[in-house]
C-alpha cells in the first residue's frame, strides 16, 4: 500500500541521513574526542572457566603513560553489580549477579580480567603484556543439553543447576485448565494419522554491526556523569548507570551520537564495559574512553540463536494441523547481560513460535541453560529464527508424509481471520495474512516452477522451492514488553514549532540506520504542510529528549511515527482553532489544509494564512486567542497500543543444490510483505533485502565457533564469515498485498525487526525440495556445501 | 589493535638502499610490501618489529617485463597481474588467482612477492607460482644475488628459503618453447576469500595437441601447497580434450593428499573439491595451450 507521493507519506524520499556520510561529515562515537582523555583496554580471559588464583599486575602499573590499572576485587566494592531495578528482566529467571570484571574465576572466554587506562591507546596495549593471571582451569560446560543435567560442573558458584530460564506457556489458562490443555495436545499427537516428530537445531549466529561498541564517559563535580555511548537505549542506559553508581539521575546524562553504524539489537543491552568506564570516569575525574575492538566485538556481543527444538507436529488427512508440542532449548551463555540475560531471545522465540499459523492445541516450553560461553545478545529477528525455521521445516516435512504441496498445506493452515490470540498468549491486531501470502504464490509461479524442476532433475540438475513466513511484532505493547526486559513499550515525541515556521522533533531513541530522521521529515510534512527541510530531529540525547524505550523491537514505523502524527495532529488543531477564530470562520477540523507552508479553508480561497505567519501568532504573538486557549506550540505525544500489532511476510526462495559440491546458489528470492501503509517506499526495501541478506549470511555462512575446551575460534571475520554483496541474490521485494493497519494513525505496520524470520524457512525448504530424490531434509544450520554432500552420501 | 612500539620506518628508494637497510638494522627489522597480512600480524602483536623497511618507493621492485620471458618485480600488485593482457595462456593461472584475491581495496596494494615471501599456508599466489615453476631471484647486500627454483624457495608454511638479510627482487618465468597453458581455479565458502582448496594446472602441448609435461599443485593442505608428481605424470601422452584422462589424473592428486579435518571442510568434502576445482583447471589449462601459437 502506498500513499500520497512528493515529500510526505508514501515518497520514496531520498535519505537526508545520507549527505553527510558521504561526505564524511557522518558524527560517529569514534569521531568524539575530550581533552584530557585517558583509554581503557581490557584483559581478557584466555579460559572458558577457571578460578582466578592470583593478578600481578606491579609491571603494568610501573609501566610511564599507566595511569590505572583495575581488577574485579578493586572495584566490587565501589559501583553496584548487576541486576538492579533498571536493568532487570521483568521475568523471574534467575539473573545472574556480575560486575564488570571477573571477581574470583572467569566464565567465558573474552570475559574482562583487568582494565588498564593510560595516555594512549598503545601504551594501554603494552600494558596488557605485562599483566600475569594465574589461572586454575575449571571443567567447561559448553554443551546445553549436558548442561541442564544434574551431574553438570556450575557455571555460576551458589547455584543449584544451570537452569537460568524456564517457561511453559500458559496465556490465560489456570493451573488446572492447562493441565487438562496439556493432556489433550499430547492424546491429539497420539492418535492423529500423521505426526512429524523431529529435532531441529540453529547454531549460534547473529548480527555484527560495521561499527563496534563505545563509550566515552566524563566526570563533573557539579552536573555529574556525562556519557556517550553507542546505543540504542539511551534512556534506559541512563537509569542503569545512576543505579550501579548510586547517582541521582538527574546527574546522569547520556548521548547516543547522531550516526551509529549499525547496532541490530546489539546495541540494546547493558553489558560489563560501559559500567566499568562510567565508574572510571568518576574514579580517576579524566574523561575515559573504550572503544571495542573487533575481537572483542566477535567475543563478546552479537551471539545469538543457538536454540534446539524437539518438535511433534499433528495432523489430520487433509492437511490440517490439529496439534504441535515443542520442547525448546537454549544456550544462554554465562547469561550477564542486563535486560536480556541471555534468556529473553529464546522466550521471546518460543512465545512467538505458533507463527501465522492456527493450531488449535499446542502446547510450548522453553529451558535455557548457562554455559561458560558469551552471553546470548538481542539480535535482529530476537529469538525467533530458530523457531520459525523449525515450524517451517516441520510444515514441509508434513507435506511430504501426506502427499502434499508444502505450498498448499501452508496456506490451509495459516490463521484466516484477525485479530488473533495464540496459544501461547500473543495477540496479533490486523491484517490479511492469506491476500499477502497469495501473492507470493501468484509471483512464484509454481506449476511452471514445477516443470522446470522435473526437466533439470533428468539432467542431473537439482533445483527446488521452499516457503517461509512470519507473522511478526510491529511494536511490542507494554504489557508483554515490561515482563520481557523491564522496559515499556510506549513511545514519547516531543514537537516543537518555531516562530518561523520551522519544526523540530525530540525523541529519546537512538536510531542507527533505520533512517527514522527522513520519514519523520515525510509525516512531519504531510501532516503540517511543510517542507521535509524545515524539519529536525533531535534523538538520543537525555537532556532534551523525553523518556523513550529505544530503537528496538520495530517500534518505528508503528509507535514512534504513530507519536509524531498524534503530536503534529494536535498541533494542527490548536493552529486551526486559532486562525478560526482571528477569521470568525468556523472551526471544524476537516475544512482546513495543511500544504506549501500554508494553511487554507477547502472552500474559501482567501480564507488563509502562511504557516510561518500563524506560528508567529501563537507563539510570539500570543495575545487576543480563543477562550481558554494559550501560546506555545509545543506537542508531546505518547503512543502506545495495549494488543500485539502485527506484520507480515511471506518468502520464497528458489534455490540450486550441486550434487558434486554441494554447492548451494539462490537463484531467485521474492517477499512479498504487508508493512500497512508504507511511509517511504525505498526505506522500506532497504530494511527487507537487509533482514533477507542477514538472514541468508546466518543460516550458510555465519558461525561462532568454540572448541572442545571453550576457546573461541571465531575472533576474526576471516574466520566468523559474514556475506558480502557478491555472495547473495537481488531481492525482489513486493509490498503490494498489503492492508492498512487501523490501530496506529497511519496505517503503518513496522517491519524491521521481524523480516528475518521467513529466511530460514524458506532456504531450508528450498534446499530439502531441491534434494528430495536424495531424500534429505535439512534439520540443522548451517547449512555448508560440506554438509550437504554428507546428507547425500548418507 | 595497536602494534608495540616500532623504533625506526626506513623508506629507501633502491634496491641497494633496501638492503642496507635490512644489513643495517638486522633480525629485529621487516621489510614491508602491501602489508595486507603483515599488517594485521603487527597489530595484533603476533610480530613486533623494532624496525620497518618499507619497499613501496623501490622502483625496480615494481616492473613487470615481458621482453625475453616475463619477469615480475616483487613489489608487482595483483592488480597489476590480474590487469595485464600480457599474461596469457602459459601464465593465465597467474591472473586467475590475482583476480580473485580479497577484495579490490586487498588486490589495490597486496604484492606477489609479499605473499610468497609471507607463505601463507592457504594463499593463491604460493600454490599458482609452485605449479607455474619460476626461478626468484634474492638479494642480500654482503652476498650479492642468486637464484632459486620455486620448489625449493617455498618451505614450510609461513616459511622461504629467503633468509633474513635477504630481499625477494623478482619471479622470472622463462621463455619456453612450444604451446603451454595454465589455469588457477579455487572455491571458498564466501566469494574471493581464502581458498578451502585451490589448484592449479600447468601443461605443455606437442604439434599433435598431446601433453608433453605438466605439473599440478594443490593449496589449502595442512602442509601449504603441495605437487603431485604421479598426477602429473598421468597426464602426460594425454590428449588436449581427453576429460576422462584428466579426471583420472585429478582423482590421483585427490587420493594422495593429506587431508585433515576442520570446521571448514572434511575429508571427503575436501577430496571431492580436489577433483571439480582441479578437473576444471586443468581442462582451462589445455584449452589454453591448444589456443596457444609458439613462444610464451
Amino acid at each position: 500500500m502506498t500513499g500520497q507521493t512528493g515529500t510526505g507519506i508514501g515518497a520514496s524520499l531520498p535519505r537526508l541521513e545520507d549527505l553527510p556520510i558521504l561526505l564524511g561529515k557522518g558524527k560517529y562515537f569514534a569521531d568524539l574526542k575530550r581533552p584530557g582523555q585517558l583509554h581503557v583496554f581490557f584483559l581478557r580471559s584466555v579460559h572458558a572457566h577457571a578460578k582466578i588464583k592470583s593478578i600481578d599486575t606491579r609491571q603494568a602499573e610501573e609501566l610511564p603513560g599507566v595511569v590505572a590499572v583495575v581488577t574485579g576485587e578493586m572495584i566490587k566494592n565501589e559501583l553496584l553489580p548487576l541486576p538492579q531495578p533498571s536493568g532487570a528482566a521483568g521475568l523471574s529467571g534467575r539473573n545472574p549477579t556480575f560486575w564488570p570484571l571477573a571477581v574470583n574465576k572467569v566464565i567465558f572466554h573474552g570475559e574482562p580480567v583487568v582494565a588498564v587506562v593510560a595516555e594512549d591507546p598503545y601504551i594501554a596495549e603494552d600494558a596488557l603484556e605485562l599483566i600475569d593471571v594465574d589461572y586454575e582451569p575449571l571443567p567447561y560446560v559448553g554443551d546445553m543439553e549436558a548442561a541442564l543435567s544434574p551431574d553438570s560442573p556450575i557455571v555460576h558458584d551458589g547455584w543449584d543447576s544451570n537452569q537460568i530460564f524456564h517457561i511453559d506457556f500458559h496465556s490465560d489458562r489456570s493451573a488446572s485448565e492447562h493441565k487438562d490443555y496439556v493432556k489433550r495436545v499430547a492424546e491429539l499427537i497420539e492418535t492423529a494419522p500423521h505426526v512429524i516428530r523431529q529435532r531441529y537445531r540453529v547454531h549460534r549466529c547473529g548480527v555484527t554491526p560495521m561499527e563496534p561498541r563505545g563509550v566515552l564517559a566524563e566526570w563533573d563535580d557539579s552536573d555529574g556523569l556525562m556519557v556517550w555511548i553507542t546505543s540504542q537505549r539511551p534512556h534506559v542506559d541512563r537509569y542503569v548507570f545512576a543505579d550501579v553508581m548510586s547517582l541521582p539521575v538527574s546527574k546522569v546524562r547520556v548521548v547516543a551520537p547522531v550516526d551509529q553504524g549499525g547496532g541490530f539489537g546489539v546495541k540494546a543491552a547493558i553489558y560489563r564495559e560501559p559500567m566499568l568506564i562510567t565508574y572510571l570516569a568518576r574514579k580517576l575525574r579524566r574523561p575515559i574512553r573504550w572503544l571495542e575492538t573487533r575481537e572483542e566485538n566477535l567475543m563478546t556481543v552479537g551471539q545469538e540463536r543457538d536454540q534446539i527444538h524437539d518438535l511433534e507436529l499433528a495432523a489430520d488427512e487433509n492437511g490440517k494441523i490439529i496439534a504441535a508440542r515443542d520442547m525448546g532449548m537454549a544456550d544462554a551463555g554465562d547469561g550477564c547481560a542486563g535486560m536480556y540475560w541471555g534468556y529473553n531471545m529464546p522466550l521471546v522465540g518460543a512465545a512467538r513460535f505458533p507463527n501465522a499459523f492456527d493450531i488449535p492445541f499446542c502446547e510450548v516450553q522453553m529451558r535455557v541453560a548457562v554455559t561458560n560461553k558469551a552471553v546470548l545478545s538481542p539480535a535482529r529477528g530476537l529469538g525467533i529464527y530458530p523457531t520459525r525455521f523449525a515450524l517451517d521445516r516441520a510444515l514441509d516435512m508434513m507435506s511430504r508424509k501426506i502427499g502434499m504441496e508444502p505450498s498448499v498445506l501452508r496456506r490451509k493452515n495459516l490463521i484466516a481471520e484477525l485479530p488473533a490470540k495464540l496459544a501461547t498468549g500473543i495477540t496479533y491486531d490486523s491484517g490479511d495474512f492469506c491476500k499477502t501470502y497469495d501473492r507470493l504464490i501468484e509471483l512464484a509461479d509454481l506449476p511452471a516452477f514445477r516443470k522446470q524442476q522435473e526437466a533439470a532433475r533428468k539432467e542431473g540438475r537439482y533445483i527446488g522451492f521452499g516457503i517461509g513466513v512470519g507473522a511478526e511484532a510491529s511494536g511490542v505493547h507494554s504489557r508483554r514488553y515490561i515482563v520481557n526486559t523491564g522496559t515499556p513499550a510506549y513511545a514519547a515525541t516531543d514537537v516543537r514549532i518555531d516562530h518561523r515556521g520551522g519544526v523540530t522533533v525530540y525523541y529519546g531513541d537512538a536510531p542507527h540506520g533505520q533512517s527514522h530522521k527522513t520519514v519523520i521529515a515525510q509525516i512531519v510534512s504531510s501532516e503540517l504542510g511543510v517542507s521535509p527541510e524545515d524539519v529536525t530531529v533531535i534523538h538520543g540525547d537525555t537532556q532534551s529528549t523525553p523518556y523513550s524505550t529505544g530503537t528496538v523491537a520495530a517500534r518505528g514505523a508503528s509507535l514512534v511515527m504513530s507519536s509524531v502524527a498524534v503530536a503534529c495532529r494536535e498541533l494542527r488543531q490548536k493552529m486551526i482553532r486559532v486562525f478560526a477564530h482571528d477569521h470568525k470562520a468556523d472551526p471544524d477540523y476537516g475544512d482546513y489544509e495543511f500544504s506549501d507552508r500554508q494553511i487554507r479553508h477547502r472552500r474559501s480561497d482567501n480564507l488563509r494564512s502562511g504557516f510561518a505567519e500563524l506560528a508567529y501568532r501563537i507563539i510570539v504573538n500570543s495575545i487576543d486567542l480563543p477562550p481558554g486557549e494559550t501560546g506555545s506550540l509545543e506537542q508531546k505525544a505518547v503512543f502506545e497500543n495495549d494488543f500485539g500489532m502485527v506484520s507480515f511476510s511471506a518468502h520464497g526462495a528458489f534455490v540450486e543444490v550441486c550434487s558434486k559440491t554441494g554447492r548451494i546458489k539462490i537463484l531467485k528470492y521474492i517477499t512479498s510483505d504487508d508493512a500497512g501503509v508504507v511511509l517511504n517506499p525505498q526505506i522500506l526495501v532497504g530494511q527487507i533485502e537487509g533482514g533477507v541478506i542477514q538472514g541468508i549470511s546466518n543460516f550458510l555462512f555465519e558461525e561462532y565457533v568454540y572448541d572442545e575446551n571453550g576457546q573461541q575460534f571465531s575472533t576474526t571475520l576471516s574466520n566468523y564469515k559474514m556475506a558480502s554483496a557478491a555472495d547473495v541474490p537481488a531481492i525482489d521485494v513486493y509490498h503490494d498485498a498489503g492492508t492498512y493497519c487501523p490501530n496506529t494513525p497511519l496505517g503503518a505496520r513496522a517491519m524491521g525487526e521481524g523480516c528475518i524470520g521467513a529466511v530460514p524457512g524458506a532456504l531450508g525448504n528450498a534446499i530439502s525440495d531441491a534434494l528430495q530424490p536424495f531424500g534429505v531434509e535439512i534439520v540443522e544450520t548451517p547449512v555448508t556445501p560440506a554438509k550437504i554432500l554428507k546428507l547425500i552420501r548418507n | 589493535m595497536y602494534p608495540s612500539a616500532i623504533q625506526n620506518y626506513e623508506a629507501p628508494d633502491s634496491l641497494d638502499g633496501a638492503m642496507a637497510a635490512i644489513a643495517k638494522f638486522g633480525d629485529d627489522a621487516h621489510f614491508i610490501a602491501g602489508g595486507q597480512s603483515l599488517m594485521q600480524a603487527i597489530k595484533s602483536r603476533i610480530i613486533q618489529p623494532q624496525t620497518l623497511i618499507d619497499l613501496q618507493n623501490v622502483q625496480e621492485l615494481r616492473t613487470l617485463e615481458t621482453a625475453q620471458g616475463v619477469t615480475i618485480g616483487a613489489m608487482v600488485r595483483y592488480r597489476d597481474i590480474a590487469g595485464n593482457a600480457g599474461l596469457d595462456g602459459r601464465l593465465g593461472a597467474l591472473r586467475d588467482a590475482a583476480s580473485h584475491v580479497g577484495d579490490r581495496q586487498v588486490r589495490n596494494r597486496g604484492t606477489i612477492g609479499g605473499s610468497l615471501c609471507w607463505n601463507f599456508v592457504s594463499a593463491c599466489m604460493p600454490t599458482v607460482t609452485l605449479a607455474l615453476d619460476p626461478r626468484l631471484t634474492l638479494g642480500s647486500e654482503s652476498r650479492g644475488r642468486r637464484e632459486v627454483g620455486i620448489d625449493d624457495f617455498l618451505g614450510e608454511p609461513m616459511e622461504t628459503d629467503r633468509q633474513e638479510d635477504e630481499l625477494l627482487i623478482s619471479i622470472f618465468f622463462p621463455q619456453l618453447e612450444g604451446r603451454h597453458g595454465s589455469a588457477y581455479g579455487k572455491w571458498s565458502l564466501l566469494t574471493d576469500g581464502l581458498p578451502v582448496i585451490g589448484v592449479c594446472a600447468s601443461v605443455s602441448l606437442d604439434e599433435g595437441n598431446i601433453c608433453k609435461s605438466a605439473r599440478i599443485s594443490v593449496g589449502g593442505l595442512e602442509t601449504g601447497p603441495v605437487r603431485f608428481e604421479r598426477a602429473e605424470e598421468a597426464l602426460v601422452g594425454v590428449a588436449y580434450d581427453d576429460a576422462k584422462s584428466h579426471e583420472g589424473a585429478i582423482s590421483i592428486a585427490a587420493e594422495e593428499a593429506e587431508i585433515l579435518d576442520d570446521v571448514t571442510g572434511d575429508e571427503e568434502f575436501r577430496r571431492q573439491l580436489i577433483r571439480s576445482v582441479g578437473l576444471k583447471s586443468i581442462v582451462t589449462a589445455f584449452e589454453r595451450a591448444a589456443a596457444a601459437g609458439g613462444g610464451q
